[in-house]
């Protein structure tokens, strides 16, 4: 753990300066977070939501924070586990969320933004086609360049399953992209 | 992968602005303060509130059959929607601020499901003003309420008024 979030985790845990801890580090971690949930549940009104709750839960659990947790992986634990349960929202009765696929290029593609390019486009529609948890840990790594041993704590998987994961991710991402380019 | 289309698969292909996130951070960050405080909502409450409605929903159809005048009908009704009101509004007080609305309501067009009154009930109807309890009633319904209604109007005789 960095010495801020060392520091920033003993000013949470204290009642007399948590409300002014909390918002450090909501100004530190909130637009990661915003995107890590973001590249999840794809569209925004959704990633509003999970964001919101992912503070929320946050800032009532701050006390359970244990000592030698690090920081970023209990925030990013919590905002992914609000993200799936946002997912799980729009699926039916046993139904796994590795099915919204469609649904979920179907909002990448409403939301994106005009002026994105056709490459930054594709490479996430590459990324929907992964199941959820290879997706997920494949984001952590690219994008917010977690560890794997961060990304093993935030997950609960093992360091070797997740290498795996990523290396199997990123061999899908390439075929969808040489299959539609 | 070059280092341009590195860089461009790194960026995410959406429009919000540096602006509009600093603001939803901070309501969040905001929301989350004010929220702490609050009980949150617990199974016991939504078990109560689950048997209230039950139990109201079963004496206001006992009512509604049994009544021979649209003043004992509208009463009923009436005795329903307070209970509802109730229920929904303990709800609410323990709710999380976050959580979506109890009960959404219905465009107006929607409102006026129950079965159309015939004969003298119609010209009964006819003859009330726009502010009895029944058009207020009728105006202000939820969608689940209109459903309930529905559940014992829907295969009713006409009520027969003296």
């Amino acid at each position: 753990m960095n010495n801020n979030d060392r520091n920033l985790t003993a000013r949470l845990r204290d009642k007399t300066t948590q409300e002014s801890a909390f918002r450090e580090l909501a100004r530190d971690y909130g637009k990661p977070l915003y995107w890590h949930i973001r590249r999840i549940v794809v569209g925004h009104d959704d990633a509003e939501d999970a964001l919101q709750n992912t503070f929320i839960s946050i800032y009532r659990h701050i006390d359970k924070l244990a000592d030698a947790e690090h920081l970023k992986a209990w925030v990013y634990r919590i905002a992914t586990r609000e993200a799936l349960q946002i997912l799980r929202r729009h699926t039916g009765l046993f139904q796994s969320i590795d099915t919204l696929e469609p649904v979920l290029t179907e909002r990448l593609l409403a939301e994106t933004s005009v002026d994105s390019e056709a490459a930054e486009v594709l490479f996430q529609q590459a990324l929907l086609k992964l199941p959820t948890q290879q997706r997920i840990a494949f984001n952590m790594r690219y994008y917010d360049e977690l560890s794997y041993d961060e990304i093993a704590e935030v997950t609960g998987k093992s360091v070797a399953t997740l290498k795996t994961n990523y290396h199997y991710a990123v061999a899908k991402i390439k075929e969808y992209i040489h299959e539609n380019t | 992968m070059n280092n341009d289309l590195h860089n461009m698969t790194k960026k995410m292909p959406y429009a919000e602005s540096e602006e509009y996130m600093e603001r939803l951070i901070e309501r969040c960050a905001d929301t989350a303060i004010a929220e702490r405080g609050r009980p949150r909502r617990s199974w016991g409450a939504i078990a109560a509130c689950a048997a209230a409605a039950a139990a109201v929903i079963i004496a206001v159809t006992m009512t509604w059959k049994s009544a021979t005048t649209m003043e004992q009908a509208e009463n009923a009704i009436e005795v329903a929607a307070a209970a509802i009101d109730e229920a929904g509004t303990a709800l609410e007080e323990t709710a999380p601020a976050t959580s979506p609305p109890i009960v959404a309501t219905i465009p107006k067009s929607e409102k006026a499901v129950a079965k159309p009154a015939t004969g003298t009930a119609a010209k009964n109807l006819a003859e009330e003003t726009v502010e009895s309890p029944l058009d207020e009633f009728l105006d202000n319904i939820t969608d689940a309420e209109a459903q309930a209604l529905l559940c014992f109007t829907v295969d009713e005789e006409p009520l027969n008024i003296n």
